[in-house]
């Protein structure tokens, strides 16, 4: 056998934390052109129809970003189940009590020889209780809000580093997210991760948008260094105090350059903290010295990012903590 | 002599010395004088809108959004450079077109960080441009001339590395005192304070309104 490597794996957990890399972290997969089966099982809460609906929803969410091109369309249902290793991409329901944390899990399956990728499945554990109501329902988890991050990840996105937790007996509660593609998932009940916020859309922009949408954004590249060496790891967020909107990006080497891309123009305030809103292996792999050990802090120049270009040489000076 | 003779003598000897009191005193300006001055310059800044870093909140720890952190915004104070040129329409009136350069900054300071990050000022310097044109009315046309002005002007501003260009417009009002200098008068001081309200450039927050800049000059003037 040529292939069989499960590159990687990203989850969503419940209320403990999950796991992927970029303001956005960049997966390095695309979805165009791939076919995608459903699986055609029920689930409690779930019928087959409403599982195909809801998830038709979420990928015309992705689709409908401004700039974007990308487009999907429902092929049809298998009664294939996703995970197996037969070389066909479902999103379906799985039944997996032992993963008592992972709400839903996308995995790719990569040719170690060619790099093709043969196979992208998307499951969502069966084991939890699940909602299609329009307005959610009490004690189950809305099954539009992280099908969305899923497809996401499907897409070629990784984690956000965009939100705030607690460590509680258990593991680890959001306190708040600004972004779809942050790793911990909302409680159960809430709707509020159906809609796409700013940083989502930089992401998707990063990697689908049009030509017309890169000339109307720009980025932003520099280094976040501590005592003048880079810190890898580090999350950035570029804040653009005329909307509001907050866009992440992440150190991704020992030399502490990041980029930030599908900025809107105009002013941005750049802030660096360490990963420590969930475990650095939701975001990176063994590969990069994630480097938590420095306080938060903001960049003392204001960057203005040009139309279509990038801002370059910003420095973020953090210290130890 | 008759008496309507002697009455033309008196008259012919009052007048001339009125007109040469005139002339020797004060013939500038007049109509189509010309004036160019020149000088420093402070701009006053105004604030932006707190701007709030917010995240949407997991409803079952609370309502309001969480805060990541605070800036103000703002647009600096600077000093400058400006330099205007009119011409007089008349002893009191003129018309004057001028140029206002100055570097202010734009700045963030940021604060209420939801991780304790210190407070940081973020700064950006801009390239500012006012044109103009006013209406100016002098009182009195002695040593010390005091004067009122309105006007209207393009504003320009340029962000860092020239990357983008805010526009926009100002409407303006004050007043100020020429003082001149020596017997001729044509050389001067000019100072004056003036109230501008600008619509449109830079901002840093999502409110359509126009802002109050006060500005301040000094310079010398010159007549010709």
């Amino acid at each position: 056998m040529r292939r069989i490597a499960s590159l990687l794996v990203c989850l969503v957990c419940v209320v403990v934390f999950g796991g992927g890399v970029e303001a956005y972290l960049k997966l390095g997969t695309r979805a165009n052109g791939r076919s995608i089966s459903l699986t055609d099982r029920s689930v409690s809460g779930v019928t087959a129809t409403q599982f195909q609906q809801t998830i038709a929803h979420a990928f015309s969410t992705w689709d409908s970003v401004e700039g974007v091109a990308l487009s999907s369309q429902f092929a049809g249902f298998t009664s294939a189940p996703p995970l197996d290793d037969d070389s066909v991409s479902v999103i379906g329901f799985a039944n997996r009590p032992n993963l008592d944390r992972v709400l839903g899990q996308t995995s790719f399956t990569f040719d170690v020889v060619t790099g093709e990728l043969v196979e992208s499945d998307i499951f969502f554990n069966a084991s939890f209780q699940w909602s299609v109501a329009q307005a959610g329902e009490t004690d189950r988890f809305d099954l539009e809000s992280i099908a969305l991050h899923e497809i996401g990840h499907l897409h070629g996105l990784g984690h956000s580093g965009l939100g705030e937790t607690e460590l509680r007996a258990g593991g680890r509660r959001v306190l708040g997210a600004e972004a779809v593609m942050f790793p911990i998932a909302f409680s159960a009940g809430t709707t509020l991760d159906r809609t796409l916020r700013a940083d989502d859309i930089a992401g998707i922009r990063d990697l689908y948008g049009t030509d017309t949408s890169r000339r109307a954004t720009g980025s932003i590249s520099g280094r976040v260094t501590k005592n003048g060496v880079g810190v890898a790891g580090a999350h950035v967020v570029a804040f653009n105090p005329s909307n509001g909107k907050l866009v992440g990006g992440f150190t991704l080497d020992d030399d502490g350059s990041f980029v930030i891309a599908g900025l809107d123009p105009g002013p941005q305030v750049l802030r660096a903290e360490p990963l420590d809103d969930a475990e650095t292996d939701s975001f990176f792999d063994a590969t990069v010295n994630v480097d938590v050990n420095f306080k938060p802090a903001f960049s003392t120049r204001l960057i203005v990012v040009p139309i279509g270009g990038t801002a370059r040489n910003v420095e973020i000076k953090v210290v130890p903590k | 002599m008759s008496r309507p003779a002697i009455a033309i003598c008196a008259a012919m000897l009052v007048v001339p010395s009125i007109a040469r009191a005139q002339l020797v005193g004060r013939d500038l300006p007049r109509m189509g004088t010309f004036e160019i001055s020149g000088g420093a310059l402070w701009s006053g800044g105004y604030s932006f809108e707190t701007a709030l870093a917010n995240e949407t909140r997991n409803p079952t720890t609370g309502t309001a959004p969480l805060t990541l952190f605070q800036g103000k915004p703002r647009l600096d104070t600077a000093t400058g450079a400006e330099a205007h040129l009119g011409m007089y329409l008349g002893r009191r009136v003129s018309i004057e077109g001028g140029v206002q350069f100055s570097r202010p900054s734009l700045t963030v300071r940021t604060s209420a960080d939801f991780e304790n990050a210190p407070e940081t000022t973020a700064a950006s310097p801009i390239t500012q441009y006012v044109i103009d044109g006013s209406l100016l009315y002098q009182f009195r046309s002695g040593r010390l001339g005091p004067f009122v002005s309105v006007g209207a002007g393009y504003l320009r501003q340029i962000l860092e590395n020239n990357s983008i260009v805010e526009t926009g417009n100002e409407i303006h009002g004050g007043g100020g005192v020429k003082y001149w200098f020596g017997g001729g008068r044509r050389f001067g001081f000019r100072a004056e304070a003036r109230v501008s309200s600008r619509s449109g450039g830079v901002s840093l927050d999502a409110l359509a309104k126009r802002r109050l800049v006060p500005a301040v000059s000094a310079g010398l003037v010159y007549l010709f």
